[in-house]
């Protein structure tokens, strides 16, 4: 069976070109929401077994979308990549022990863009097939 | 002891202490003004101002009056030599009437720069935490010897001019913390937006190579439209930055108002059928005007695609761009649309620098750009929005149908 990966992104260039880079990956399925509130409501429906979230988005952002998932009985187990431009480097950015902190719970994963398609491929292929 | 001081040195102190109130700008000037005064009031041949060098702990004659100045300036002195070393190493201020029958004095400078030392009077630069330095004059003019009253002169200037130099010190510390504040944030904000757009054009190419590998012409046409579209982003985004980052003024041109409306306007239109939402323009009968038509031109496009963007997935919406005569001396440009309107802490904050909610796909640039191009014009930008209803953008400019 397919694993689906729902990737909640506001910019749509952006969701395109992950949905090109897992097109590659076998047994991989992608499906899109273009803001928090959807991409809620979206996980509740199809119960991806990856979520890729943008951070910096209008009304919701990732990290508000990422305390509802982790709230949420039915989705909480999900594994959340957050992908975003936001840099750790710069100082504004969020370490893993700080999302701990600041979230309750840690992402699966935290990328920055601009990823290599190789490193979104092997972070997506490795979580889906832990769960095997 | 009572030792009072003459009306001379007291008007001295004061125009003194004024100085150092009115002139922070550049501290050399001021060192230079208080130490010709000191020269001049105190009647002595010659005076210098002597600072530590932080790096080795020597000290730097940093301002010399008299007539062998020159040289002077040019010779250091290790701290605890002489009775400036001495004086700069102890904090304690010396008076050496006959510096030949004394110890301490040390026959070095004398020597290089050809001056005959005959009495000397030296007190620190000291505040409550640091030694900066020592003030030193030389050589009384009618060759009497320096006495406490002449000391305690030196000490009121002294106590001014090292506080003078800390404040300044302190001051240039702060601004430089402020300005790698601004650079870092500045940075932070850039690199961010960057990274967005280098995301999708690394998408685009890889795209595009997919589709040449899978020989999938329509792959390749999408993924080059990724890359063109944010290469063209990145151009805007730096042209937003030279906009903001250098001082400049207007180029100003005699612009016909209507024809540079209708060609924002037509530019704009694509971007606002995409959304569902129309552009009106109702041409005006201002006729030319004196404006930088390239500046007005840019903060117009960042005021309509605000528009649409606020337009967006609302039915039935629309904006509405016109001109009018306030007075005989100024215009307005109004851009109004029935968006979603902006919420009281967006509105405070809307032309602050990197200030987006537009998450991936705002700069937080526009606003603020376009806040900065129209201060150029000497004129002003007022937004009046209600949140379900709408918001209209006026922009006043000064009224200047030809050149001075």
């Amino acid at each position: 069976m397919s694993k689906k990966v729902l990737i909640i992104d506001d910019e749509p260039d952006s969701i395109y070109v992950v949905e090109e880079i897992l097109s590659e990956l076998e047994g991989v399925e992608t499906i899109s929401a273009e803001n928090g509130k959807r991409g809620l409501e979206k996980a509740r429906e199809e119960k991806p077994n990856v979520i890729i979230l943008d951070v910096q988005m209008p009304d919701m952002t990732g990290f508000e979308v990422f305390s509802h998932l982790t709230k949420d009985e039915e989705l909480k187990h999900i594994p959340v990549v957050m992908f975003t431009g936001v840099s750790k480097n710069t100082g504004i950015g969020f370490s893993s022990d700080e999302m701990k902190s600041f979230l309750g719970k840690e992402p699966a994963a935290y990328l920055e863009k601009p990823v290599s398609p190789e490193l979104l491929q092997k972070t997506i292929k490795d979580i889906v097939t832990k769960k095997d | 002891m009572t030792t009072s001081l003459s009306k001379e040195k007291l008007d001295a102190l004061i125009y003194l202490c004024k100085e150092v109130n009115s002139n922070m700008i550049d501290l050399d000037v001021l060192l230079r003004s208080i130490m010709s005064v000191t020269t001049c009031v105190m009647k002595v041949e010659a005076s210098s101002l002597v600072l530590i060098h932080e790096p080795t702990g020597d000290l730097l004659f940093h301002v010399a009056q008299g007539e062998k100045a020159g040289i002077i300036k040019t010779i250091r002195m290790k701290m605890g030599e002489g009775v400036v070393g001495l004086v700069a190493q102890t904090g304690k201020p010396a008076i050496v009437n006959h510096p030949e029958n004394s110890d301490r004095f040390c026959k070095k400078v004398d020597e290089q720069s050809g001056f005959k030392t005959k009495s000397i009077l030296c007190v620190p630069l000291k505040t409550s935490n640091k030694m900066w330095g020592a003030i030193e004059v030389l050589n009384k003019l009618d060759g009497n010897n320096f006495d406490d009253s002449d000391l305690i002169f030196c000490e009121a200037i002294a106590f001014h001019v090292a506080i003078t130099i800390e404040n300044a010190v302190l001051h240039k510390e702060i601004v430089n913390k402020e300005r790698l504040a601004a650079v870092g944030q500045t940075v932070a904000g850039l690199a961010h937006c960057i990274k967005n757009v280098l995301n999708c054009i690394q998408g685009g190419s890889f795209s595009v190579d997919l589709g040449i590998r899978k020989k999938d012409p329509a792959r390749v046409a999408h993924g080059w439209e990724i890359v063109k579209k944010n290469m063209n982003f990145l151009q805007e985004l730096v042209l937003d930055m030279l906009t903001y980052a250098k001082e400049r003024e207007p180029e100003y041109e005699l612009t016909d108002l209507n024809t540079l409306m209708e060609s924002v306007c037509s530019l704009m239109r694509e971007k606002a059928k995409e959304k569902e939402t129309e552009i009106s323009w109702n041409p005006c009968s201002i006729g030319k005007v004196v404006l930088d038509p390239k500046g007005i031109r840019r903060s117009l496009l960042n005021l309509i695609s605000n528009s649409v963007d606020a337009c967006e997935g609302i039915k039935g919406s629309c904006i509405q761009v016109s001109c009018e005569p306030k007075d005989d001396k100024e215009f307005r440009i109004i851009v109004s649309d029935n968006g979603a309107g902006i919420p009281q802490d967006v509105q405070e904050r809307l032309f602050q620098m990197f200030f987006s909610t537009k998450g991936s796909r705002g700069t937080g640039l526009g606003l603020a750009v376009t806040h900065k191009i129209i201060s150029e014009h000497k004129g002003k930008i007022e937004v009046d929005s209600q949140l379900g209803k709408g918001t209209h953008f006026i922009i006043t400019l000064p009224l200047q149908k030809k050149f001075d």
